[in-house]
């Protein structure tokens, strides 16, 4: 269980990594950002028929302060960009982010002046979804996907860098 | 103006005890219930033949996409996710996609490029929880597209007889349908609306 300091942290290496990796995985609070209507599926996803809680995920509280992965669920404005913004960076590290649906993620059908196209623009995105919106079942997928990436190491919130973000690229 | 009244509670009532236990034996009842949960890792969704996945492009006997590249999809995508660029071929279609590729992070899988494929080249797969960790894993190209025609074969059937393609004469197929319906084709039977409803619609095509 050596601890060394990397930039005013500490690193834990050993058993205590290990568990610290076990704990995080299994009891991913969700942020629920819902925007619009992938917030409806996503509401389907915590309900009885598909039990978000199976995975430990089922504290779905509107308080980023205690909240692990946001799940950006609906389309969001240039408007909404700011808030989206500041909801992130209200929550405590280590934090991981889901863009649920198409026009979270891309824009989708949106490609106007109004809508963010992708919310990767603003903040560093973990997994993308398909879908319009997505199935509950899509949604789960998603949340075991970043569970994958919290065991291997490989979310943003592991010092990954976010690849870069093209500005105003072409429709797709 | 109505003036509400409280009732005054009893002991009991205000103790809240026949609340509790009254909620408490309901929850204790559902334990018994049919369970609702689907496990969705371990128990998929079998999605019938009129589902929306995402399209895919079929692929012929010789392992040659049916596209002749025409671009009527592209065109009618809403959310413009498809991209093709065309190219000659010495096959007798003569026309082929070089290149096609769909950003399934724009598409919203409504099904206009299916129904709008004259070639029933794209038609919507039974694909439904792709997700990635990059923008670029979502954008399929030609290769990744192509799905043999056997696979597809119960969404084939189900285009076939909604749009009413591929057939000798649509109307006589309607009419046929319009038969076996409740007796004669009175106007409130409702096998009769559909069938004139189905013509109407193709006239308007």
């Amino acid at each position: 269980m050596a601890a060394e300091s990397v930039d005013g942290g500490f690193a834990m290496t050993g058993p205590l990594a290990w568990l610290l990796k076990w704990a995080r995985k299994n009891s991913l609070w969700p942020m629920p950002l819902g925007l619009s209507c992938c917030a409806i599926e996503m509401m389907a996803t915590l309900g009885p028929r598909f039990d978000l809680s199976r995975f430990g995920m089922e504290v779905a509280r509107f308080s980023p302060r205690q909240s692990d992965v946001m799940i950006v669920a609906g389309t969001v404005t240039w408007k909404m960009a700011s808030v989206v913004r500041r909801i992130y960076d209200q929550m405590p590290n280590p934090k991981y982010v889901v863009s649920m649906g198409v026009c979270a993620s891309s824009g989708g059908i949106y490609q106007n002046y109004a809508v963010l196209q992708g919310v990767d623009r603003i903040i560093p995105v973990d997994v993308y979804t398909m879908g319009c919106p997505p199935r509950p079942d899509t949604l789960i997928n998603a949340l075991l996907l970043v569970q994958k990436k919290i065991d291997e190491g490989t979310t943003h919130a592991h010092g990954n860098p976010q690849p870069a973000v093209v500005g105003l690229e072409a429709a797709t | 103006m109505v003036l509400v009244k409280d009732r005054k509670l009893s002991f009991g009532e205000r103790c809240y005890v026949k609340s509790i236990v009254a909620g408490l034996l309901y929850t204790f009842s559902n334990l018994f219930k049919r369970k609702v949960t689907r496990c969705y890792p371990e128990q998929k969704l079998a999605p019938g033949p009129s589902f929306h996945g995402v399209p895919v492009l079929v692929k012929d006997a010789d392992g040659h996409p049916k596209c002749v590249a025409c671009g009527l999809c592209e065109y009618v995508c809403p959310s413009r996710a498809i991209r093709i660029v065309a190219t000659e071929t010495e096959r007798p279609i003569e026309r082929m996609p070089k290149t096609f590729e769909i950003n399934m992070l724009r598409c919203i899988e409504c099904g206009y490029c299916e129904e709008a494929c004259p070639e029933e080249a794209i038609v919507m797969s039974q694909q439904y929880e792709l997700v990635a960790s990059s923008r670029g894993e979502m954008r399929w190209d030609l290769n990744r597209l192509l799905t043999a025609e056997a696979a597809l074969g119960p969404r084939l059937g189900y285009i076939r007889k909604t749009f009413h393609r591929f057939q000798a004469d649509p109307r006589a197929e309607g009419t046929a349908r319009a038969v076996p319906g409740k007796g004669g084709t009175g106007a409130g039977k409702p096998g009769a609306s559909q069938a004139s409803a189905l013509a109407r619609y193709r006239d308007g095509y």
